[in-house]
């Protein structure tokens, strides 16, 4: 059955009010969740509505007519975080999704959640976003049409290859470039501006 | 496991690498793989091993553990930005076997798929080898689609290989190479003459009250003449023979790359984009061939002709030719400081001007897309701010370059200055002649071309390196 615009767009926010995230025994982010009951899986919900939308939130009456389920609490399980915008805003719009990236809702703001809430999230955010940044180059090799660096980053020393160094550095802002080396490490430079003087030299070239 | 500076693979990690090993003994090992981030994404040293049906791994400096294969339900490799982690289904519950950066993405991938194949029962699709990015010699990354290391390989061999197909054009290049030496030959000869030319005619004092004697000069002037002209002739034949030889030597070289192609396996072939086999045959070939026809040759002019001056400055002048030669090791540092930079500045042209092209292709195809969204006048803006910056970085280069070279160029000549000066005084004192003081400054001259062109010649050597 067609959807209508508004089906497609509803967004769920999740606030402390409709939303409990905990920790699983192994370390994983899950959510309890006050929203409209979600169905794991989509093929039996389809089948009893005859080709509705298991998760739009809206049910078809017999007449025809449509209605909002209602909300209850629910576990949800282990979820997934996904930033809506990485570089702009990391700690608004970040949407949440279960393992088959089906977005249940999205969190308007961390700042909104408690600080154990934030802190299950924030870790989660954490694990799946690696990007160290670096803090000082020791060195830059140019040699065979890639590029050597020895770099000091919050995750210690490390050596990153780079093929073609243009192409590998993004230019997020004036001030902040994200590099991605051969294997498809990425490395982030956020304050160009106050970035260690000598480093940048031997990276202006290639701003 | 070093490169120069670098350890690719720290020693903490070949520890556990080889503990996992140790610890399966003699068994054979179907798949082992190394992780280098902990559950919290800080730097981890551990490894993970597939033997027969039981998985043994390790962190740091933690025992050896394992795990059936069978408890290794609904195993997957999930790719996160920057990292990869390895979670099974344990007893209901999900767990976290490793996480690594994407350094060892692959060959997680293949583990995770070869334990699903086991606990389903198939046999493996494919035998993959385990992909290695980076040499495990030297760390220098593999070319895309080589298993070959630009710096382990011998290249002595590589060469002779690449020799093999000039052999049979082995006469043709003979000949251009004593063109080569017949036309330096040449250019010491003029200056020779010039010599002569002022300081038994130009310049000699009158002998005979009827004045020198003329045919001597007209025959000096003819000769510089011929030499001139059989220079020129030499060039000609020379470039001929390069042409056509080098044709014929592209010929072969793209026959033979092209045949090897369909006779690799499909792992080899399914490795390579279509645009990198095509570089081969194209590209390569042709680096290979200017190698041959073009590097090689130059090599032994510039270096025979360097090789030819030195001497004839020092029979001329021995303290003169040392004013020219002490400065030159220092003029040779000097341009190889700069090349590396002169190299970086119209690489970042290219991608400027590159990346002016990619917009006017995604705006030209997309054109309907631009259209319906009403992004004309973004598009405008894209556009004019990627000419905008590739006409600054333009500037900016050719203001580099309009400042180094002519003073790099003049610092190279300054060797002549210095030659005038001393020369000069000679002259003047009695002990040189005009003609003498000319056929140095000429051969000074001469001299500093090999030495530019020198400068250059790592650069082109690691293209054909690269091709090869």
């Amino acid at each position: 059955m067609a959807k209508s615009f508004t089906e497609l767009v509803e967004i769920v926010y999740f606030t402390p009010e409709n939303a409990k995230f905990y920790e699983t025994k192994n370390g994983f982010a899950a959510l309890e969740a006050f929203i409209p009951p979600v169905v794991k899986d989509d093929l039996d919900e389809i089948l009893a509505e005859e080709g509705g939308n298991a998760n739009s939130g809206v049910v078809t009456t017999q007449d025809g007519g449509k209605v909002k389920k209602e909300c209850v609490w629910q576990d949800l399980g282990r979820v997934f975080f996904h930033r809506a915008f990485p570089y702009e805003l990391p700690d608004e719009f970040i949407s949440v999704l279960d393992k088959d990236n089906k977005e249940h809702g999205i969190i308007r703001a961390l700042s909104d959640f408690d600080e154990k809430s934030r802190e299950i999230i924030n870790k989660a955010l954490k694990r799946k976003y690696y990007c160290p940044e670096i803090t000082k180059i020791y060195s830059l090799k140019d040699q065979f049409g890639y590029s050597y660096w020895n770099v000091e980053t919050d995750n210690g020393k490390m050596e990153v290859v780079l093929k073609d160094t243009f192409s590998s550095i993004a230019r997020i802002s004036d001030n902040f470039i994200v590099i991605t080396d051969i294997s498809g490490n990425r490395y982030k430079i956020s304050d160009l501006e106050n970035f260690d003087r000598k480093s940048y030299r031997k990276i202006e070239l290639f701003l | 496991m070093k490169h120069k500076d670098f350890q690719f693979v720290a020693p903490e990690q070949i520890a556990v690498k080889n503990r996992v090993k140790e610890a399966i003994g003699g068994d054979s090992i179907t798949s082992i793989f190394e992780y280098n981030l902990s559950f919290d994404n800080q730097r981890a040293y551990g490894a993970v091993a597939l033997s027969g049906n039981k998985v043994f791994f390790s962190e740091g400096d933690g025992e050896v553990k394992t795990l059936a294969v069978s408890d290794l339900k609904d195993i997957e490799a999930i790719c996160y930005v920057g990292c990869v982690s390895v979670e099974y289904n344990d007893g209901g519950e999900l767990r976290e076997l490793c996480r690594s950066d994407m350094l060892n993405a692959e060959n997680i991938q293949r583990f995770v798929k070869r334990v699903r194949a086991i606990n389903e029962g198939r046999s493996f699709e494919f035998d993959e080898e385990e992909k290695n990015v980076l040499c495990p010699h030297c760390g220098t990354p593999f070319r895309e689609g080589s298993k070959i290391c630009n710096k382990c390989a011998d290249r002595k061999k590589l060469v002779r290989r690449l020799m093999g197909f000039a052999k049979p054009y082995a006469t043709a290049l003979v000949f251009a190479v004593l063109l080569y030496f017949v036309t330096s030959g040449l250019s010491l000869v003029s200056p020779m003459l010039q010599a002569h030319l002022i300081d038994d005619y130009i310049n000699a004092s009158p002998v005979n009250v009827g004045g020198p004697d003329f045919s001597g000069f007209y025959l000096t002037v003819f000769a510089m003449l011929g030499v001139a002209a059989i220079s020129l002739l030499m060039r000609i034949i020379r470039s001929i023979v390069i042409a056509k030889t080098g044709n014929k030597i592209i010929v072969a070289l793209r026959k033979a790359v092209f045949d090897k192609i369909p006779m690799m396996s499909m792992g080899d072939i399914s490795r390579r984009t279509a645009g990198e086999l095509i570089t081969r045959v194209t590209s390569d070939t042709q680096v290979l061939k200017n190698f041959i026809t073009g590097l090689v040759p130059e090599i032994v002019q510039q270096g025979t002709l360097f090789l030819a001056i030195i001497p004839a400055l020092f029979v001329i002048n021995w303290k003169l030719a040392l004013l020219i030669v002490i400065p030159m090791p220092l003029i040779s540092l000097m341009f190889f400081a700069v090349r590396s930079k002169i190299r970086r500045m119209y690489r970042r042209q290219w991608h400027a001007n590159s990346n002016v092209n990619t917009i006017l292709h995604d705006a030209f195809s997309g054109i309907r897309v631009v259209k319906v969204f009403g992004m004309e006048k973004a598009e405008e803006k894209r556009f004019e701010r990627a000419i905008r910056s590739s006409a600054d970085i333009s500037f900016r280069n050719e203001r580099t370059w309009n400042l180094i070279m002519p003073v790099a160029n003049f610092l190279i000549g300054i060797g002549e200055y210095a030659v005038l000066i001393v020369a000069g005084f000679q002259v003047i004192d009695g002990v040189s002649t005009i003609g003498e003081l000319s056929q140095l400054l000429a051969y000074v001259g001469i001299i500093y071309g090999p030495l530019r062109w020198m400068a250059f010649i790592p650069r082109r050597l690691t293209e054909a390196m690269t091709s090869m």
